[in-house]
């Protein structure tokens, strides 16, 4: 008995009960407050509004369970859907779509760099580069919402952006994992990024080496801006580009990029906040949600197949890609109004693509293993 | 493989991922009771909630949104003035978050220092003063 409550007390049990405790509490204290109002309300009914603020929790637990597990961050799913199926702001979009972002990848900070999976050295260097593009980039989309009109192409160029990945995902599934780096150029040699680390899946050792920083932490640059520009986060380049540039084993990669998209991010959101478009009430649930669902996504890592995560983001993405396309374009009056019909068909069409896609990798793996 | 052989974890690296887990949990659960707050209390509130709700969801811009406001938005760091309102607490919760990197830096240089390692004490340095500088809104884009 007393050995149970002492495991209850000790990390990570200990930070899974504060926050469960505290979900509880808060949203029975917030329906009590709603249920007990008198009296007419201007604006939204609190009742209504306490809805939204728990299905906004929701979403956002559900978002950062994939969002970590994918090594993504949660701002390249949450983003792109407000902006194709709401109406609120773009800016107001992007902002909590920083915070949905950043809060995914801190939370698993502090697992990754225990687990020695994360180098802090690599995610500091890094986020020099990565840092200042997403400063560029968060002021440059704040410069461009006061032009009256941009906000049509902002969801365009999103959808491109958002398209590119997908096709990045569906061709790119099967990279190396384990990189071979054959020559180390000097000036990465220098800065001693290198440290190994306990692989569980396989009850090794890994010492990996680097390669290439100097036009890897320019590409970084490119990243922060897009990351900073769209709201997203960058983990979706991070990842690729640790991996295919740096020549950083992929599991390594994705740890770094949670970490290395929460350091940025804490650099990209403060033009956001200064200029107010960051509004609490809006961003709370969202910025709660990221941390509990990033925190149980991070020890859900290990035990869930992440080509099966993939392939479920692929569909999203596409699926919103078609939502901001089609948005853009109506607000450019270039198409007439697409109505719902017709994106639950482009919906359903997207669930059976990624039951095909699941089934033809199964295929695939049982095939390799009678072979092998 | 016993749990000696696994390779020794930076006390840098376990310094700054400790800080960064539990700022962040106490972002998370500040921002779990600040909308109790707004919602217990709404005449220690400085926006009218249900009005900024409907704001929000009608697509209007942060500027409109903030009008409502005598004197217009009050800047990125209100809640110093604002504590114990319900909003002031929410923003907190989102600039404690949001500058916990600046928090974990400094403790990890300390630790770069105690290693020897002033090639990070640097590197590490200047990722902390680019937060600090975005924070202060130093570069006003309006």
């Amino acid at each position: 008995m007393n050995n149970l409550l002492t495991k209850w007390f000790k990390t990570p049990y200990l930070e899974a009960v504060i926050m469960i405790f505290a979900v509880i509490l808060s949203y029975i204290a917030l329906t009590i407050i709603a249920a007990l109002e008198k009296g007419e309300v201007v604006g939204m009914p609190t009742m209504t509004m306490v809805l939204w603020l728990l299905a906004f929790f929701l979403i956002s637990t559900a978002i950062a369970l994939v969002a970590v597990i994918c090594g993504i961050g949660g701002g390249v799913i949450f983003t792109p859907i407000m902006l194709a199926f709401t109406g609120v702001d773009s800016v107001v979009i992007r902002a909590a779509g920083l915070i949905v972002a950043m809060f995914s990848g801190l939370i698993s900070t502090g697992i990754f760099l225990k687990q020695g999976i994360g180098n802090l050295k690599l995610c500091v260097t890094v986020t020099v580069s990565q840092g200042i593009g997403a400063l560029f980039g968060a002021w440059g989309a704040i410069a461009l919402a006061q032009i009256k009109g941009s906000d049509p192409y902002i969801r365009i160029a999103l959808g491109v952006v958002l398209t590119a990945i997908g096709i990045y995902y569906m061709v790119g599934g099967k990279k190396i994992d384990w990189p071979i780096v054959k020559k180390v150029d000097r000036f990465t040699k220098m800065l001693k990024l290198e440290q190994p680390f306990f692989e569980e899946s396989e009850s090794r050792v890994v010492e990996y080496k680097i390669k290439n920083i100097l036009p890897g932490l320019g590409i970084a640059i490119f990243i922060g801006a897009l990351g900073g520009f769209f709201g997203m986060g960058a983990g979706w380049a991070i990842t690729p580009m640790q991996n295919l540039v740096l020549g950083i084993p992929l599991k390594v990669a994705a740890a770094n990029s949670g970490i290395i998209l929460g350091m940025v991010d804490c650099i990209a959101v403060w033009p956001y906040i200064l200029t107010g478009a960051i509004i609490p009430l809006f961003a709370l649930p969202w910025l709660a949600g990221q941390v509990v669902g990033g925190y149980f996504g991070s020890y859900l890592l290990v035990k869930i197949r992440a080509s099966l995560v993939r392939q479920i983001l692929i569909g999203i993405m596409f699926f919103t890609s078609f939502g901001l396309f089609t948005n853009g374009f109506e607000k450019l009056k270039l198409i007439p109004k697409v109505p719902p019909e017709a994106s639950l068909v482009v919906f359903l069409l997207m669930i059976v693509f990624v039951i095909a896609m699941a089934y033809i990798s199964k295929r695939k793996e049982s095939k390799g293993g009678i072979q092998a | 493989m016993n749990e000696n052989e696994r390779p020794l974890i930076p006390k840098s690296q376990l310094i700054f991922g400790a800080f960064v887990h539990w700022i962040t949990i106490a972002s998370c659960i500040l921002s779990l009771f600040a909308p109790v707050v707004m919602l217990l209390a709404p005449k220690a509130t400085l926006m009218n909630q249900n009005l900024l709700f409907g704001a929000i969801f009608s697509g209007e811009t942060p500027k409109e949104i903030w009008a409502r406001l005598p004197g217009g938005f009050p800047g990125g760091h209100f809640y110093l003035n604002n504590i114990l309102t319900g909003d002031g607490l929410g923003q907190f919760a989102i600039a404690l978050g949001c500058s916990v990197s600046v928090w974990a830096l400094i403790a990890a240089i300390i630790m770069f220092i105690k290693e020897k390692n002033y090639l990070f004490v640097g590197i590490s340095l200047f990722v902390m003063l680019l937060t600090v500088f975005a924070m202060s809104g130093f570069v006003n884009i309006e």
